[in-house]
């Protein structure tokens, strides 16, 4: 479904992500891990062309669908339609002073050569999909809750049923709660679809549940990939186990308060 | 702190230049701008008329020359006496705060609401046309934003440490006002009036071209143009002279006001 | 409905204020009104008939009394007669205020079709050889007098060319240099101020959504982008439009363009306190009509502005 080979993205001054080389099937689940600034977003961005104007794809190929995305005429084809986003800023999903509905409206419109009321009842039916209240059709953005939000913009990205859900730090600005009904309702839809998923994190316990295969990203580098049983159990990176050890267990945690306190009287 | 003591001083001696420019300039001039010579009327440009003669005969240069005296010298004087109302209020305002404040902030929104272009034609109408009126007129617009520039500052600088460290040390008000407030004050201050000299320039020329600053025979080059209208087909220079002295000593003043408000980047708010 | 009331409240109080500043000040004039109404006359002046004039004026009553007949006339628009014309004050502005909005409105046309193609252009070219020249654009326009540009205007295409009139008024031609010279003038404000607004846009987060979403460009760019960054644009127009109002005084004497304008520089000229009045009374009510419009405008543009204030009470 998506085969990045080679892949460098570089600013005036230096080499942002170096030589990345990953892929994902259809109806798999791809977490791409790392700290900030070791260029997973980046990676996330150039796909669809949507990388800042001061940097750019110095070499390497990314193909969806067995197509070019690096061709501009392609991406234009394929962005909104086969290949969709959810992004971590859910108060900069959607243009502030036009409604939810209109601009899901836009985006069928750009899409599809369907009628006003055909349009119309495939937004309705999205927004039913991700359990909105039909009232959010004539609701400007900023009378919706972040996770209605983020729901809103994910009935936008799976309206179309894509091949490929780049998912950027999706639950990062959420509370714990609410980032767990986003995922789930993400899961869901993705399954549903049968759509691939690029998911962008750094919170290990999200990759635990849902995805498939691990990708670790380190100063624009990718150092390990394989299946989850395999990065979790046996990590081959001495970076990965690091960030293995830094899941904060619940449990473990609160002992080690606990002792701490006692400690202190 | 340095650089701050460097660009006072670079804005002041920029002042000074201009200044002492302007009044070397009526020294400059070839003839006397107001004799009046019929049998040299609108002379082409030559040798002893390097600007030509206008309709009655009169040296184009050395009216332009000394029309930079009142022109240019007007909107100086009229900037600096702006200055010395605006700077006290705006130091009065956030230095004391509290209903002085409040008040003072609904005097200048009052004063705010109305375009300074038309306060400055309705003033000159009821106060009669002429050069002190317009003058007048214009202080009463422009001071408002300088105090307010200067509040702001204040308030700002106030709130800062090395002030409150000062006033635990029980430093007078007084020293702390002039030794420590002062100087941010008019750096900024400075700054925003080299950027209002253009705009002063343009209305004080605007104005008397429509008869309601200088009069004639004065020497000023809104006037000069406006005397001059009837004579361009035959005598072009009596457009092109004055207009192009507006233009560049605007242009001068508004590339000067930019850089130095982009060099030591001072937020002068909307205009 | 709170909302109206305030505002018509703020009305009533501006108004107050004005007539009792005009009023102050037309009594602070130096020289007598009643001795400049004879000038305009242009015959000899006896003793006897300004005092009956001062008497039919009421300027021999006490200066409470003058100042509350003064406030009613000024409340109904009642400003007397014109020293120079004889005629109702009101009549004699209204006769030519359509003139004047006429100007504005075709000031503002010029002004949107020069500065909105060259400020989004500049914003999307940024640092190129467009951008540079809208930067040069805006500084001379900054510099360079309007009245001295049309002055240039009417040389080059009255008097040299011969294709425009120079003055007065009547057709679309008569329009065109007065209009070109003030849209030019105040397009040179807008062009920076539209583009950095425009670069402001370009770095949303919601422009990369859109985007992303795969709409086309022309769609990103007017429907999402072009539309959030006119919001500063209006406040600052909200502004500037008192100093458009100034210009056009300028530029209709320039034209002997026969709006309020020009009028009133005549009344000033000839000591018309009658005329000045309703002026000041009549750009008073301009200003506050403006205030509001840029108001509605604000909601036109953000209608989800409103839910924003009713969230916030």
């Amino acid at each position: 479904m998506l085969e990045i080979e080679n892949l460098s993205i570089t600013s005036k001054k230096e080499t942002l992500v170096k030589n990345l080389t990953m892929s994902i099937d259809s109806g798999e689940w791809f977490a791409l891990v790392g700290e900030s600034g070791s260029g997973k977003s980046l990676t996330a961005s150039a796909i669809g062309g949507l990388l800042p104007s001061n940097l750019s794809i110095k070499s390497g190929s990314i193909r969806v669908c067995n197509q070019d995305t690096v061709n501009m005429k392609i991406r234009q084809r394929f962005l909104g339609n086969t290949i969709t986003y959810i992004f971590q800023d859910y108060s900069g999903a959607f243009t502030p002073f036009l409604k939810i509905g209109a601009q899901l409206d836009e985006v069928l419109k750009a899409h599809t050569s369907w009628s006003r009321s055909e349009r119309r009842v495939a937004v309705e039916e999205a927004l039913r999909k991700v359990k909105l209240p039909e009232t959010v059709y004539e609701k400007y953005p900023l009378q919706l809750s972040g996770g209605q939000l983020q729901r809103a913009a994910i009935a936008s990205a799976m309206m179309l049923k894509p091949s490929l859900l780049i998912a950027d730090e999706p639950t990062t600005a959420l509370d714990a709660l609410t980032a767990q009904h986003v995922l789930t309702l993400i899961h869901e839809l993705a399954s549903e679809a049968g759509c691939a998923v690029l998911f962008i994190t750094h919170d290990l316990r999200h990759v635990k549940k849902h995805a498939t295969r691990v990708g670790v990203l380190k100063e624009g580098t990718l150092v390990e990939t394989g299946t989850k049983k395999e990065v979790f159990t046996n990590p081959k990176h001495p970076y990965t186990n690091m960030l293995l050890r830094s899941i904060p267990d619940l449990k473990s945690e609160t002992t080690r308060l606990i002792t701490s306190e006692y400690d202190a009287l | 702190m340095k650089r701050r003591r460097l660009r006072r001083k670079s804005i002041v001696v920029i002042w000074l230049c201009l200044v002492l420019g302007f009044i070397a300039a009526t020294y400059l001039a070839p003839h006397d701008p107001l004799s009046i010579d019929p049998t040299n009327r609108l002379q082409p440009v030559t040798l002893e008329h390097m600007f030509g003669t206008d309709h009655l005969g009169r040296d184009v240069l050395s009216r332009i020359l000394h029309g930079a005296k009142t022109t240019v010298g007007t909107s100086i004087l009229v900037i600096l006496i702006v200055l010395s109302i605006g700077v006290p209020i705006g130091i009065i305002a956030g230095g004391i705060g509290g209903v002085v404040d409040r008040v003072f902030m609904r005097i200048t929104d009052a004063f705010m609401a109305f375009p300074d272009f038309i306060v400055a034609i309705v003033l000159s109408g009821l106060l009669g046309p002429g050069m002190v009126n317009l003058m007048m007129a214009i202080i009463l617009v422009k001071w408002t934003s300088y105090a307010r520039l200067v509040r702001s500052t204040v308030i700002e600088e106030k709130g800062k440490n090395y002030i409150l460290i000062a006033e635990l040390n029980g430093v007078p008000p007084l020293v702390i006002l002039f030794k420590h407030l002062f100087p941010h004050v008019i750096g900024n201050v400075l700054v925003l009036g080299t950027l209002d000299i253009g705009k002063v320039i343009l209305m004080i020329a605007s104005l008397s071209y429509i008869g309601l600053g200088a009069q004639p025979p004065a020497p000023e080059w809104g006037a000069m143009l406006n005397e001059g209208r009837a004579y361009f087909q035959l005598a072009p220079h009596l457009m092109v002279v004055p207009g192009l002295a507006i233009v560049l000593v605007v242009l001068a003043t508004n590339l000067l006001g930019d850089r130095l408000r982009d060099y030591y980047d001072v937020k002068t708010g909307g205009s | 409905m709170k909302h109206v009331i305030r505002r018509i409240l703020e009305l009533i109080i501006f108004l107050m204020f004005l007539s009792f500043v005009s009023f102050s000040f037309i009594k602070m004039a130096p020289g007598d009104p009643a001795m400049s109404m004879m000038k305009t006359d242009e015959v000899a002046v006896t003793d006897e008939q300004l005092n009956q004039l001062r008497e039919e004026l009421g300027f021999n009553e006490p200066i409470y009394v003058q100042y509350w007949k003064w406030m009613q006339g000024f409340f109904r628009f009642d400003f007397g007669n014109s020293y120079m014309t004889k005629q109702p004050v009101g009549e004699e502005l209204l006769e030519r205020l359509p003139a004047t909005l006429e100007l504005t409105i075709a000031s503002l046309f010029i002004m949107v079709v020069v500065a909105f193609p060259l400020g989004s252009l500049a914003a999307i070219y940024r640092n190129t050889l467009l951008d540079e020249a809208s930067r040069l654009f805006a500084l001379l326009g900054a510099s360079v007098p309007s009245f001295w540009l049309g002055l240039i205007f009417i040389h080059l295409f009255a008097v040299e060319l011969n294709l425009f009139p120079s003055m007065g008024m009547g057709s679309w031609e008569h329009l065109f240099l007065p209009s070109l010279t003030l849209g030019l003038a105040m397009a040179a404000v807008y062009v920076r101020i539209l583009r950095s607004s425009l670069l402001n846009s370009f770095g949303q987060e919601f422009i990369r959504a859109a985007k992303a979403r795969g709409l086309s460009r022309p769609r990103v760019f007017f429907h999402h982008a072009f539309r959030h960054s006119l919001l500063p644009v209006i406040t600052i127009f909200g502004v500037s439009l008192g100093s458009l109002l100034g210009g056009t005084v300028i530029i209709e004497v320039l034209f002997a363009y026969p709006g309020i304008g020009k009028l009133v520089v005549d009344a000033i000229m000839k000591r018309d306190y009658p005329i000045i009045q309703g002026y000041i009374f009549l750009m008073g009510i301009l200003i506050m009509l403006i205030n509001l419009a840029v108001d509605a405008s604000y909601h036109l543009v953000h209608p989800e502005l409103r839910i924003r204030e009713v969230k916030q009470r």
